[in-house]
């Protein structure tokens, strides 16, 4: 321990924000996310939602209702949430699983750094999901969105799997202190399917569904990614990615503000890394 | 790093009358609140590059303790710095400068290597990213998991979790270290690398304070130690002076087989018998009675015991551990 002089000579705040940002946040992807190995990843993020792509089309060719690309741009955009729901639930809540937690909070690290950290490879590997689905759903499918329109529809994709991931992050948060956060991101996953357009047009929902898809991740996404693939471009699909996004950052601000609550309280009450 | 200089004869650790208190409660359907006081009132100084032991039967309010000074828990009162700094207003520049190593095998990420569990808290201590190759070499090397740090951790033992337990609270070459319980769980060998390195440590100048329930690891390393019982500090002092204080006993030693437990009971209510303990060691149990100065014991015991099979009696100078069982059971 020659280089105590080296070694501690604190990094500027901003370097360290972006190093704990980009690296950490990899290094912790693959510490907690479950799903890492290739044959974990495969059936879980990319076999199961081709099915449940497959799966809705031919439904409704078979009960000839809804068109195909209804079902296939719905069904593209909500599987991110594999990812955004599931894997973010786990990035985060799985410390207290491994008890991780106590010593990360015993560290001066920037904590919006750590958390935003977690939420970067969740989001890439939620749009990759998506991607994914297209891409099959073009060989398979004979889905073609209009062509002009392709580098919105990736926006809206995009930045779907960001809200969604925001969404994510608060049941994480949640799953900090709540035991059994997973039945919660269960649940999630299915009420997503339903009350955010993804199936079902929104407006043969009773009123109180269709006022809680506005404040979900997903709604707005879908819409858009739907007029943007039927080829009617402009200001409509743009103001509802704009939504979307507005979605998404409101509740990754609640997951951040509820992280730190929890980590005040824990301070206080003593209940960090208790199971 | 250019410790904001303490002024000299500034004590590194100082805690006065800290108090913590839990609430929690009991029951699911009628809930009732309870309070549990774990700290009533501790007062400590541990001067810089001192090596402090905290020993107290479990419950007794040492990881509490120790969570306070690491920035865990909040003190319900008291006051509480580390050098120099408060741990409650100045928590992020005491997290910089302190390290907290706890023992057992969880706290570390099973699926990453020791490696990167390692370089993760790299980024989190922020060090500069240019030495953390090297540093990260370098602790592995002084907890002799140099050649393994690439395995997952998952696959590694008790005593291997405890040394990267302990390569993760040196990283950023902190200059007050806290321990709890380093040695749990660790085989003899094991154990005894690990209090080399505190040993080592202690060279190098760093101020630690080191929980643990093995006396004479206590005895063997600390310069000073504190008694905790039921939150309190019932003794202090160097392990010399905590001897001192059952200087005067005799202590008889009774290795038996099947002592019944009216025969202890009778024993505790002998006069001059100050407190008797058993433990077992494989079949046998080792009862050892403690006694005010000058007693003879010896045969009066025997009389209490002629149903058992006594494999030997003998009398002792009193140790650390007499001292420490002394203290807890009169607290
Ligand atoms: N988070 C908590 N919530 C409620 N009570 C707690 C909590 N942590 C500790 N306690 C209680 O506080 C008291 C002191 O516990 P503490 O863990 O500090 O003891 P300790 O001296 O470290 O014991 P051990 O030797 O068993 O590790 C105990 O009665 C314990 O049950
Ligand atoms: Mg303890």
């Amino acid at each position: 321990m020659s280089a105590a002089g080296e070694v501690a000579s604190p990094l500027q705040p901003g370097r360290h924000f972006w190093r704990v940002f980009l690296i950490g946040g990899l290094i912790s992807y693959r510490a907690l996310f479950y799903w890492i190995t290739p044959w974990q990843y495969i059936p879980t993020m990319l076999a199961a939602p081709t099915f449940q792509i497959l799966f809705f089309v031919y439904l409704g060719r078979a009960a000839g209702v809804g068109s195909t690309a209804f079902f296939v741009v719905g069904n593209c955009i909500q599987i991110c949430s594999m990812s955004g729901i599931y894997g973010m639930t786990m990035a985060i809540s799985n410390e207290r699983f491994f008890q991780t937690l106590s010593p990360i909070l015993a560290t001066p690290s920037d904590r919006l750094a750590v958390f935003l950290g977690r939420g970067l490879p969740v989001l890439i590997s939620g749009f990759q999901t998506c991607c994914f689905g297209f891409l099959v759903s073009a060989l398979i499918l004979g889905f073609r969105p209009a062509p002009q329109e392709l580098p919105q529809l990736l926006l809206a994709v995009l930045v779907t799997s960001a809200s969604c991931t925001g969404f994510g992050m608060a049941l994480g948060s949640v799953g900090l202190r709540v035991r059994d956060v997973f039945l919660i991101a269960n649940i999630a996953y299915f009420a997503v399917l339903l009350v955010c357009g993804v199936e079902v047009p929104l407006h043969q929902l009773p009123l109180p569904l269709r006022a809680l898809a506005q404040v979900l991740p997903l709604t707005h996404g879908i819409a858009a990614g739907r007029l943007l693939a039927a080829g009617r471009g402009g200001s409509a699909p743009m103001l509802d990615i704009l939504l979307e996004g507005l979605v998404g950052v409101c509740w990754g601000t609640a997951a951040y503000l509820l992280f730190r609550y929890f980590e005040r309280s824990g301070r206080r009450s003593g209940a960090f890394d208790r199971l | 790093m250019s410790p904001t200089a303490l002024p000299p004869g500034a004590p590194a650790v100082e805690v006065s009358g800290l108090r913590r208190t839990y609430r929690t409660t009991v029951g699911a359907v009628r809930r009732r609140r309870l309070e549990v006081e774990a700290v009533r009132g501790i007062d400590l100084s541990i001067a810089p590059g001192e090596l402090f032991g905290l020993l107290g039967p479990n419950g007794a309010g040492k990881t509490t303790t120790i969570r306070v000074l690491c920035t865990l828990l909040l003190p319900t009162s008291g006051r509480v710095s580390v050098l120099g700094l408060d741990v409650v207003k100045d928590a992020r520049e005491v997290r910089r400068r302190i390290g907290y190593v706890f023992g057992g095998d969880r706290g570390l990420y099973d699926r990453l290597s020791a490696y990167d569990n390692l370089r993760y808290f790299a980024e989190l201590y922020a060090l500069e990213p240019r030495r953390i190759r090297a540093r990260i070499g370098e602790v592995l090397e002084t907890v002799g998991l140099s050649g393994r740090e690439r395995e997952r951790v998952e696959g590694y033992s008790r005593g291997m979790r405890q040394r990267l337990h302990l390569a993760r609270g040196l990283l950023h070459d902190p200059e007050v270290l806290f321990f709890d319980e380093p040695t749990i769980g660790v085989d003899p060998l094991g154990a005894r690398e690990v209090r080399q390195m505190i040993s080592n440590l202690h060279d190098l100048g760093k101020t630690m304070l080191l929980t643990t329930h093995y006396m004479f690891e206590a005895d063997s390393l600390c310069q000073r130690i504190a008694v905790i019982a039921k939150g309190q500090i019932v003794a202090s002092g160097s392990p010399r002076d905590l001897k001192r204080l059952v200087a005067n006993r005799t202590v008889v030693e009774i290795e038996a087989y099947g002592v019944p437990d009216a025969a202890l009971a009778r024993m505790r209510e002998m006069e001059g018998v100050e407190s008797v303990t058993v433990e077992t060691k494989e079949q046998a149990q080792v009862v050892s009675v403690q006694a005010r100065e000058g007693r003879q014991l010896t045969s009066s015991l025997m009389e209490l015991l002629t149903e058992v099979r006594v494999e030997r009696i003998g009398t002792r100078e009193p140790t650390l551990e007499d001292a420490y069982v002394a203290l807890v059971t009169s607290a």
